[in-house]
């Protein structure tokens, strides 16, 4: 019996969509070309590559170019993605987290202090942005796990990772010193991986 | 082999993987990160954990913006994969697979470029069943317990070869139990012994302390717990033996 078949604008042959792969395994077809698993590793990750950048950068468009960045660089570099390196997930999220910290030190060192100013003050802070942003099992869990750690620690991390400060500019901001914001940081981060079953 | 000694450097791994390091820490630590392999565990860690954060602060992308994406990537090349032989970075060196990360995680040292090698090195071979069974009758190690492993249904033989020496493994996962027989090894150092590891995703677990070398051979010896472990560790370590390796392995045993 004749089975109809979409007909693939993707031109791939024999992508029947299993809708088991993973995130690496579309990785691993992504880097031989295939735009189909790569479109759909879009639809994964898009949302956290923007959020992400949209947290460190503020500024919607400036994310918007950085997260497109991003996705073009996972397509260009898929090949050098090894399970060895940790899950697909932290992969793109680490390239993501980087190039967004990149265009802020960028921004900084071209003396736009004033303009990342105004651009925080233009758009609204953390709390306001939550009911923009889909609702998912991972944001409930993260906002209770950043809540299990001690205020040093939870501004330690999210001034590190969600504003894209150094661990110097921390301490400045934190009136603390190094070692005791390196510490923090530290312990914050071990607390939420335990937080989050991710340990071992 | 190199293990960090500087303290203070380690305590960078924290904020490098948050790329919250100005860029003048950022060599010095990839420096020490080459040579560190327990560094870059924590390093990996601490990303998957950011993952996680970066994950929840996921927003709706604009509708236009898969179609820009989409349009861009046709006119992009992927990179072709790196091919991995030369040495030049032992992280990339192992990389088959999720496993071996897991146990490199609490097994620092494996990670090292000579330890890489000797894995490369290691030939795992299956032998037949009724081949191993002969020399076994011939051994006078046999006893009851060596019979329950031998004629255990799920019994295998695992042997490694490197350079001139190596080892068999007996195992039934059925009776949690290996059996090992190694030749070809040093005797240990003085005021020290061999000892062996299970080593699974859980990390590195004491199997016993190998006796004395006899013309370069140890064993048969057995070892109870075998569990999960996917592979078997010899590592040299003070008299009476360590609670977790302290050193680089001399001999690494893939488990079948």
């Amino acid at each position: 019996m004749p089975t109809l078949r979409p007909v693939g604008d993707e031109g791939g042959a024999e992508h029947q969509a299993d809708t088991t792969a993973t995130l690496g395994d579309l990785l691993e077809r992504s880097a031989r070309g295939d735009t189909a698993a790569f479109a759909r590793i879009y639809d994964q990750v898009a949302g956290p590559v923007l959020g992400i950048a949209t947290r460190v950068l503020r500024d919607r468009s400036q994310a918007e170019e950085v997260a497109q960045d991003v996705l073009v660089e996972v397509w260009r570099s898929a090949s050098r993605y090894s399970t060895a390196r940790g899950s697909a997930m932290a992969w793109i999220m680490t390239i993501a987290h980087r190039r967004a910290v990149d265009r802020v030190r960028r921004e900084q060192a071209a003396t736009d202090r004033e303009f990342r100013m105004a651009a925080q003050a233009e758009s609204p802070p953390y709390d306001q942005v939550a009911e923009q942003v889909e609702m998912s099992f991972e944001r409930e869990q993260a906002r209770r796990c950043l809540e299990s750690l001690t205020e040093l620690q939870r501004e330690s991390v999210t001034l590190a990772y969600y504003d894209g400060y150094t661990y110097r500019e921390v301490a400045e901001l934190l009136k603390a010193p190094l070692g005791t914001v390196k510490t923090r940081l530290r312990d914050g981060l071990i607390r939420l991986r335990d937080c989050m079953g991710l340990g071992r | 082999m190199m293990m960090a000694t500087n303290a203070d450097i380690h305590t960078l791994a924290a904020p490098y993987a948050l790329h919250a390091l100005p860029d003048e820490d950022v060599e010095l630590f990839e420096e020490h990160l080459a040579e560190c392999s327990a560094c870059a565990a924590e390093v990996e860690e601490i990303r998957e954990t950011a993952a996680r954060l970066g994950a929840a602060a996921a927003v709706s992308p604009p509708a236009r913006m898969k179609d820009d994406v989409l349009r861009r990537i046709e006119q992009v090349r992927p990179l072709p994969p790196e091919v991995t032989d030369s040495g030049d970075d032992d992280r990339d060196t192992l990389r088959s697979g999720a496993r071996r990360r897991a146990w490199r995680r609490w097994w620092g040292p494996i990670a090292t470029g000579a330890v890489a090698a000797l894995l490369a090195g290691i030939v795992v071979l299956g032998i037949q069943l009724n081949e191993t069974r002969e020399q076994l009758d011939r051994s006078q190690a046999i006893g009851a317990q060596m019979r329950e492993l031998v004629t255990a249904p799920d019994m295998q033989v695992v042997q490694a070869e490197q350079g001139d020496s190596g080892g068999t493994v007996i195992m039934a996962r059925s009776v949690d139990t290996a059996v090992l027989m190694v030749h070809g090894m040093e005797p240990a150092p003085a005021e020290h012994t061999y000892q062996l590891w299970f080593i699974d995703d859980d990390g590195a677990r004491s199997a016993g302390l190998l006796g004395d070398t006899e013309d370069g051979r140890i064993g048969p010896f057995t070892a109870h717990g075998l569990a999960d472990a996917d592979h078997l560790g010899i590592t040299v370590e003070p008299a009476g033996g360590s609670e977790r390796p302290t050193t680089d392995p001399v001999m690494l045993i893939e488990l079948a």
